[in-house]
């Protein structure tokens, strides 16, 4: 039988009073108010166009926009729950079901295009629209989630990945042509991956106990 | 665990003395026939619940708190050793070819290599940069990319790794 009393006077001597942790709600909405203004002012250093909410694929623009934000707001919540030990995805369905119903959105704005295949190198724009505008969001999340560590850092930050593609993808909406393209779809999700592979990375390092 | 988050040292130390039979339990119901692994285990898992003691939510229950942080430390542990045993090689040749240092110091050389050897990779790669290689903790620290509080955390399970492994031999 071994003996930790030397580390654990070592520990009480260390134990000065600590801030507990917010709950996961409160510091998913806290990161959106810091996250959204540096991703919007990160994206004024590219051109941007203005959507015409009159034309005919505005509706699944919209809710392409609103889903996004949705999905960005629910998975950087269930981020922050599950990098505190013994939280679980309590919300899993619904995590699953609203990227579903994102996915879905997305294509159903193809498929009621007037130009449903686009042109190749359509959505290059797109990408670096996602990269530049979700960077700044992933050195946010990260700095985030280094409060409280995880134990499981690369799950945290994949799901952290999905929200910040999801919130980028909100901004995007709101700077892009309302017809849907397949071409473009595909750049939006290749620049999903990205991000999301890119957080899991970049961030594990910041995150593990 | 509310009082420890206030600062209460008293509390926190009644605490963690209290946790550790339960800790060793939980422990043991991953970590079988290895009794070094499973103490070297408990130690991770104070030092985990100490560097997270503000996640603590106190409305909710304390043991499945604990619980998350030893089954996640306990897997770690395990792969740890998993990688250890995967690159482990055994050269018979180079072993038969070897030296054979009959004298007091090749003795007690052998005898620290071997109390060495059986260290985790990381607690292994201190203890030669600070205690072999004269380097201060400041510059193992950098050497070996990690923080100063690691690396005394490490120095200090290496030690009590070492203690015990040689009362286990001398028994």
């Amino acid at each position: 039988m071994n003996n930790h009393d030397a580390l654990i006077e070592r520990l009480c001597r260390d134990a000065h009073p600590v801030k507990r942790t917010a709950p996961p709600w409160r510091r998913a909405a806290g990161w959106m108010l810091v996250a959204l203004p540096c991703g919007f002012l990160a994206s004024r250093i590219l051109p941007q166009a203005r959507p015409d909410w009159s034309s005919p694929g505005a509706l699944w623009a919209g809710l392409w926009v609103v889903a996004s934000f949705c999905l960005g707001m629910l998975a950087i919540g269930t981020a922050f729950a599950l990098s505190i030990a013994g939280q679980r995805i309590r919300h899993w369905r619904g995590l699953a079901a609203l990227t579903a119903a994102w996915l879905l959105i997305g294509l159903t704005g193809v498929t009621n295009s007037l130009d449903k295949i686009g042109h190749a190198g359509d959505g290059i724009y797109c990408y670096a629209f996602l990269m530049v505008v979700g960077l700044p969001m992933v050195a946010i999340m990260v700095a985030a989630i280094r409060r409280t560590r995880s134990l499981h850092p690369v799950r945290s930050l994949a799901v952290a990945g999905l929200g910040i593609a999801a919130t980028s993808q909100m901004l995007l909406g709101l700077c892009h042509p309302v017809a849907g393209q397949l071409f473009d779809l595909a750049m939006h999700l290749a620049a999903t991956l990205t991000l999301v592979a890119f957080t899991s990375l970049a961030g594990r390092r910041w995150v593990r106990i | 665990m509310l009082r420890a988050q206030d600062g209460d040292q008293a509390a926190y130390c009644r605490l963690l003395k209290a946790i550790v039979p339960a800790i060793r339990a939980l422990v043991r119901r991953k970590i079988y026939q290895d009794d070094a692994l499973v103490e070297d285990v408990v130690q991770d898992v104070l030092l985990t619940v100490h560097r997270v003691r503000h996640t603590y939510d106190p409305d909710r229950p304390f043991l499945p708190w604990l619980s998350a942080i030893v089954a996640a430390r306990a897997i770690d542990a395990l792969r740890a050793r998993g990688r250890r045993e995967h690159w482990e090689v055994s050269d018979d040749e180079a072993v038969l070819g070897h030296p054979d240092e009959s004298g007091p110091d090749g003795q007690a050389q052998r005898q620290v290599d071997h109390l060495l050897s059986r260290l985790p990779a990381r607690q292994r790669q201190v203890v030669e940069l600070v205690h072999l290689s004269d380097m201060s903790l400041a510059d193992a620290a950098a050497a070996s990319s990690t923080t100063l509080a690691a690396v005394k955390s490490l120095l200090h399970r290496a030690f009590a790794t070492l203690r015990r492994n040689k009362e286990t031999d001398h028994e």
